[in-house]
């Protein structure tokens, strides 16, 4: 089945309008840029695109279907663009487990810079997955993308990977080969960004951008018969002093402006990073942001040193 | 459905959207009692958390919005009235 009969065979699916987006988000977060290029060429293109059999009694046309469809994916292809490279980044896609997703343009040659990267509670790194991808260099750098599916912001772990947030690391390294990288650093975002903090202490990283990450000293990390994350950062920060430490928020986000500085207290060295555009609100979904202005790759390139 | 049940529908369908800040926040606390209203302008709804959040409503409730509609609603109490009136 390729992809275009795969779209059609989960379309006729949905009764309504809302389950149509609900399956457009679950290709937003799964589609490489290579598969949102070939879905916009073909989806509408004459001659090769047959509409899908609506199926009985939903509560949608035809017509409706065909326009959300076309914004959705007009949409992915336009911001593709704007990052504002000439070719298509051609990742592939690994899944290595129900949670973790490699993406690499060559699987049997790893690249020089590994970038664990886990997503928000949404299940997103601020943006479709293909546009955070086109934002890195597919020559250099393999992608791997974390997940927690029990949408808890990892304070149990990852269902069926790890237990505890401070396993995630260790876990991981049973899944891919972290060695064969010349540079591994980590992402996180939201509710991402304190698990990648302390995956990145955890297996010593070269570097990691914490973006609107939560703060160790709110509660919410706290477990029974477990010691409070503030101090285990503190201790995990001796063991790895060498981990680059950059902790961003959006110059118009006062709670991540205030969380950063939280986390800041905890890790020694970490790096406040403060991302304003001039006559632009920059809040919780700065990454997103960067890239929309075309600078994300820049910027993640040279926060943390990914090499060509 | 009752306008306390309708209420944690929305705040639950918030907390599934990701809204930043708002899961646990005075906000979600304030909605759920009922002892304010809260306006759209303070969350930070995206394009797709307004999906998500359209989807949460829908499955638990029977109504569709589109995100367009509660972009449109000044606060959750639009949002809770449009629902008790879809109902």
């Amino acid at each position: 089945m390729n992809l275009l009969e795969l779209y059609n065979s989960r379309i006729t699916q949905a009764n309504t309008l809302n389950e149509v987006s609900q399956i457009h988000i679950a290709f937003a977060n799964s589609l490489t840029p290579t598969e949102v290029v070939f879905l916009h060429g073909s989806l509408f293109a004459a001659g090769k695109h047959k509409a899908p059999e609506l199926r009985p009694g939903c509560r949608f046309t035809l017509p409706q279907l065909q326009e959300a469809s076309r914004l959705w994916i007009d949409q992915h292809r336009a911001v593709l663009a704007e990052i504002g490279k000439s070719r298509i980044e051609l990742y592939r896609r690994y899944e290595l487990h129900d949670a973790v997703v490699l993406f690499s343009a060559d699987r049997k040659a790893p690249r020089r810079n590994l970038v664990i990267s886990l997503t928000g509670a949404n299940q997103r790194l601020m943006m479709p997955i293909s546009t955070y991808l086109q934002n890195f260099d597919g020559k250099t750098t393999d992608i791997l993308y974390v997940r927690d599916s029990s949408r808890q912001g990892y304070r149990g772990g990852i269902p069926g990977l790890a237990d505890d947030m401070a396993e995630i690391g260790p876990a991981l390294t049973g899944l891919i080969d972290a060695e064969a990288y010349a540079r591994r650093v980590s992402i996180g975002v939201s509710a991402g960004g304190m698990p990648a903090l302390v995956v990145a202490l955890r297996l010593g990283l070269d570097a990691t951008l914490v973006c609107g990450g939560s703060s160790p000293e709110r509660g919410q990390f706290d477990r029974d018969g477990v010691p409070k994350l503030g101090d285990r950062l503190a201790q995990w920060r001796e063991a790895a002093p060498q981990t680059r430490v950059i902790l961003g928020y959006g110059a118009q986000d006062t709670t991540d402006e205030s969380a950063a500085a939280e986390i800041a207290r905890c890790v020694a060295g970490a790096e406040v990073e403060r991302v304003a555009f001039e006559g632009v609100e920059v809040k919780h979904n700065f990454l997103y942001k960067l890239s929309e202005a075309g600078q994300l790759s820049q910027f993640v390139a040279e926060k943390l040193g990914l090499t060509a | 459905m009752t306008a306390t049940e309708l209420r944690n529908v929305i705040a639950d369908a918030l907390v599934y959207a990701s809204v930043p800040g708002f899961a646990g926040s005075r906000a979600d606390s304030d909605f759920r009692d009922a002892i304010r209203d809260v306006s759209m302008a303070e969350l930070q709804i995206d394009s797709l958390a307004g999906m998500e959040l359209c989807i949460a409503i829908e499955l638990n409730t029977g109504v569709s919005l589109a995100p367009t509609d509660i972009a449109a609603m000044p606060s959750l109490d639009a949002l809770l009235r449009r629902l008790e009136a879809g109902q």
